[in-house]
């Protein structure tokens, strides 16, 4: 009764979004839906990898389906903010200085290799990010709605990078990585077309009215008093035990919570289980829970120890 | 330390909390036994963290034998025995400071901590007071708290706070049971296990000699002699005459308790106006016990002389209690055997020559026995001062010396001189020794007498009157007896000096407050004895008459307090009321496990149920139905009641291997 509902309410534009992106970006199905279900949240996207695995691809290809304006800047070390917020000119004919918008003045804005630029570039977008309004020239422009950055970096130890501090991270809910593909997935992504043309022809699968119908429906889901002592239980854990250098904020519990609320509208159900906690925990975890020096050796994954570690109440 | 494998036991921060809780307990010794134990225990203590801190190995094991048994060459070298209470908690601190030393394993750890916990034990035999129960309730604590930070096992070691509390809070869990043990733990008369002879030591109070100057020894002693509360109206000061040992046996310089112990008779031909007390003595060693002239009835297990001094039959080795009468207008010893009319007029006719010329010289010039003693408290009261600090008296004839060169002098020199007088002029005299006076504690009622408060006073025998006590002292310095000691002699020593300048009477009413909180800690749990537990549990409405019966209802009740703890301990951490429907999920996982699969504790439901579809296709149908209202239940709006009988049911009725098998 509670299990098959997503058949149920099929058709429906979320379902198509990532039908659509998953012939886009191929064999990466579960990515796509935790994209989905990031931006389902309300909340920002990192994805890091390797170059070349399809980042851009996949946010590219997000950004159209959504059907919203988009904007892509590609960090470059020598990117100041100005180039990411917009500049004021002096215009001759009214003899006033005029606001030129920058690219962040859209609903998604594609934050290229974002660890390239300087720290002083990235705090512009960062600040963005948080308040979803910019402050130039001692004015202050709110951005449109809905606003999300899907923001991709290279691994930390690629050369020429400026890593992004701990406390920008956070302002992440989510960071993905792509991997390679396998065998099947890669051998149709040598035989097929160029997957730049095949985003240039992708149509809208959404508005942006259907989208904030989602993403209400999203925090609608119902979260009973045993998925918060779940909720809690994690939390608890990684602030008591050894294991770890840091425990969880108060903030990456509520990111925790929210994004299973979007997992589970997207499973088609009305409630949350500890299991769409499970299946995002990977994600909205991974960056902001690390091993202490000790536990850390030997390929230490914080996030799939947190999971099995802590018992459903 | 020297294995590679991580011990929790040996963390040093482990280390070191037992090492300072040790040191903790170890501390109050340090100035009860000789130095050269504190210097050993600190070396071995401080050699121990060294070890801990740089991750060294211990000693080797012939090197802590060698030091063990040069530990019990000392103590023995030092007490001749290793017995005792000296010598046997000298050899438990160097011990305890051994077993540290050998320290390799979690169980010599929990050992060591053990070891402390007897350490604790064996303050309380050099002193019960209340700073020192106080103290060692904190060493307690100390422990505990290092067992529970054995306890955590490896990895980020515990706070302070994380030490600190869940050992609280397990004391505190005790406590209930603390007191029945305390309340209800059969007393046995007397101490129970004889405390060692050395444990009596240094214990102060009146001797039973007087001499020049050793009363006014103890009048340098702010100790506590005895409490008194009265029943009814208190007597003016001038008549607290707390009698104590009577020393008729003189020679020259000495007045001793004499040999003789006729029992006396407390027949007193004018007897009025008893006055009703309880007495509690601290101990002294000694056998006797203090009451107003002149007792009316005994405590028990004591018994009088024919000179109205009081005895107990087994020495004042631990705090007593006993209630008294006493008739202070009194009438006693009108006929006088001649034995002791003989004893009471006996002195060396070698020693005190001017002296016992003086006596004789009144004998004669004196019409009668009134008269020579009027004579004698004039020239008291006209020639001599009242001192504290007396020159010593060193020639042979020191009563001598002090009538007609010094004349300076205290109680002990008034009363042996004019006991003497008496007995050269023929009047039966003796020497009483006691204390006069007291304190008056305002907060509770109840007359503090101090050492400081010692005095000596003659009795002597009249035709027709009998005995009647005649105070020296009191024509000298009138102030002695009408206000007591301080303001005979003003401020002694640092705290009084202090309570002099205290104009607002704060420090005063401190030491009231103070004196009265040791007056109940005596009263209900240092002298919480036989006869004390008795009446408690008769309040309790529990007749209780012998120790078997006692034992029983001691089992009883620590099993009774104990389960009730342990329920209360495990209800709390129970779920306060569990959810019917976990209740059920419970069971079907429980019912799956007992074939097989079985439900890990972070799988979520959906997880589990795709599980047993794929591995149990037959119950697949059933195991859909039970998850779908568990899952509503606990984590959707919630089921009805119906639903949830439904789901009981249907777990009930669920087999785990399929309805055909």
């Amino acid at each position: 009764m509670l299990i098959d509902a997503r058949a149920r309410l099929a058709p429906n534009p979320v379902e198509d979004v990532v039908s659509r992106a998953s012939r886009v970006i191929l064999g990466k199905e579960r990515q796509i839906r935790l994209a989905m279900a990031c931006i389902l949240a309300r909340g920002h996207l990192l994805i890091e990898d390797v170059p070349g695995v399809g980042k851009t691809t996949l946010s590219q290809a997000l950004a159209r389906l959504l059907g919203l304006d988009y904007q892509r800047i590609q960090f470059t070390s020598d990117l100041l903010p100005a180039d990411v917020i917009g500049v004021s000119i002096f215009d001759r004919e009214s003899s006033t200085f005029r606001f030129h918008p920058g690219p962040i003045f859209s609903q998604i804005v594609l934050a290229d290799e974002i660890n390239r630029a300087s720290p002083k570039a990235q705090s512009a977008l960062l600040e963005a990010m948080e308040e979803h309004q910019v402050t130039a020239d001692g004015q202050t422009r709110p951005l449109p709605e809905p606003f999300f950055v899907i923001a991709t970096q290279n691994p930390l130890h690629q050369v020429g990078t400026f890593p992004l501090p701990e406390s920008q991270l956070d302002r992440f809910l989510m960071r993905l990585r792509l991997g390679y593909p396998d065998a099947k997935a890669e051998r149709e992504l040598l035989k097929g077309e160029d997957r730049r043309d095949l985003i240039s022809h992708l149509e809208p699968a959404m508005n942006s009215a259907q989208l904030i119908e989602a993403q209400r429906a999203a925090t609608a889901t119902q979260v009973s008093d045993a998925l918060l002592d779940y909720v809690q239980a994690l939390v608890a854990h990684t602030r008591v035990s050894p294991k770890y250098a840091q425990g969880l904020s108060p903030r990456a519990g509520l990111a925790l919570l929210r994004a299973a609320q979007a997992w589970a509208m997207m499973q088609g159900r009305r409630q949350v289980l500890p299991e769409d906690v499970q299946a995002v925990l990977p994600v909205v975890v991974g960056h902001r829970l690390h091993g202490t020096g000790e536990s850390q050796k030997g390929g230490f994954d914080a996030s799939a120890d947190l999971l099995t570690s802590v018992a459903i109440p | 330390m020297s294995g590679t494998l991580p011990n929790a036991a040996l963390d040093v921060r482990n280390v070191m909390w037992l090492l300072a809780a040790m040191v903790f307990v170890a501390a109050p010794h340090a100035t009860r036994l000789p130095e050269w134990v504190g210097v050993f225990f600190a070396l071995v203590v401080a050699w121990r963290g060294w070890i801990a801190w740089s991750a060294s190995r211990n000693p080797p094991r012939w090197l802590v034998v060698a030091l063990t048994v040069a530990a019990v060459a000392a103590t023995l070298f030092a007490y001749r025995r290793v017995t005792g209470r000296d010598a046997g908690t000298t050899l438990l601190v160097l011990m305890a400071a051994m077993k540290l030393l050998e320290m390799k394993t979690s169980r010599e750890v929990v050992l060591a901590i053990h070891l402390g916990f007897v350490l604790v034990m064996t303050n309380f035999l050099f002193s019960q007071s209340i700073p020192i129960a106080i103290y060692m309730f904190v060493c307690v604590w100390l422990f505990v708290a290092t067992l529970v930070g054995y306890h955590r096992g490896v990895g980020r070691s515990p706070t302070i706070r994380e030490r600190l509390m869940p050992a609280g809070m397990l004391l505190l869990h005790a406590v209930p049971l603390m007191l029945v043990f305390f309340i209800l733990f059969p007393r046995v008369q007397g101490p129970l296990w004889a405390l060692p002879q050395d444990a009596r030591a240094g214990l102060t109070g009146l001797s039973d000699t007087m001499t020049p100057g050793s009363v006014s020894q103890l009048i340098q002693s702010e100790a506590t002699a005895f409490r008194v509360q009265f029943d009814g109206d208190i007597p003016p000061f001038s008549r607290l005459y707390w009698r104590g040992p009577v020393l008729w046996a003189f020679d020259g310089r000495t007045w001793k308790v004499p040999e003789l112990s006729a029992a006396g008779s407390m027949e007193y031909s004018r007897a009025e106006r008893p006055v009703r007390y309880t007495v509690s003595v601290e101990p002294h060693g000694k056998h006797w016990l203090f009451s107003l002239d002149v007792p009316g009835t005994l405590p028990r297990g004591a018994g009088i002389r024919h000179d109205l001094q009081m005895r107990s039959i087994r020495p004042v080795d631990t705090r007593i209690r006993y209630e008294m009468t006493s008739y202070l207008d009194y009438r006693y010893g009108e006929k006088l055997p001649s034995t002791f009319r003989a004893l009471g007029l006996s002195f060396d006719e070698r020693r005190n020559p001017r002296t016992v010329a003086l006596g004789r010289q009144w004998a004669r010039e004196s019409a009668g026995p009134a008269q020579i003693l009027n004579r004698a408290l004039q020239l008291f009261n006209a020639q001599f001062t009242y001192t504290l600090e007396p020159p010593l008296l060193t020639s042979d004839d020191p009563y001598d010396e002090f009538l007609f060169e010094v004349k300076r002098g205290f109680c002990e020199h008034y009363a042996g001189s004019f006991a003497l007088l008496m007995r050269a002029a023929g009047i039966p005299a003796r020497v009483v020794t006691g204390y006069q006076g007291g304190e008056l504690n305002p907060l509770n009622r109840e007359l503090l007498v101090r050492q400081a408060d010692a005095h000596a006073w003659v009795e002597v025998w009249l035709e027709e009157r009998g005995w009647i006590r005649v105070d020296p002292t009191s024509v000298v310095s009138p102030d002695r007896i009408d206000s007591g000691i301080n303001s005979a002699l003003g401020p002694i020593g640092v705290i009084p000096s202090l309570i002099a300048a205290d104009r607002l009477r704060v420090l005063a009413n401190l030491r009231f407050a103070w004196d009265a909180l040791n007056s109940q800690y005596n009263q209900w749990v240092l002298g919480y004895n036989v006869d004390r537990q008795r009446q408690f549990l008769a309040n309790l409405g529990l007749e209780i008459s012998d120790w078997k019966k006692l034992a029983l209802w001691l089992t009883g009740a620590v099993l009774a307090v104990g389960g009730l703890v342990g329920l209360a301990l495990v209800l709390r951490d129970l779920p306060s009321r569990r959810d019917p429907a976990v209740v059920a999920w419970d069971r079907f996982c429980a019912k799956l496990a007992g074939t097989g699969i079985v439900r890990a504790p972070h799988e979520g439901p959906l997880d589990f149920l795709a599980r047993v579809e794929a591995v149990r296709p037959a119950v697949a149908g059933e195991a859909r139905e039970i998850t779908g209202l568990y899952v509503e239940a606990r984590y959707g709006a919630g089921i009805s009641k119906r639903e949830g009988r439904d789901l009981l049911a249907r777990v009930r009725r669920f087999r785990g291997r399929g309805p055909f098998r």
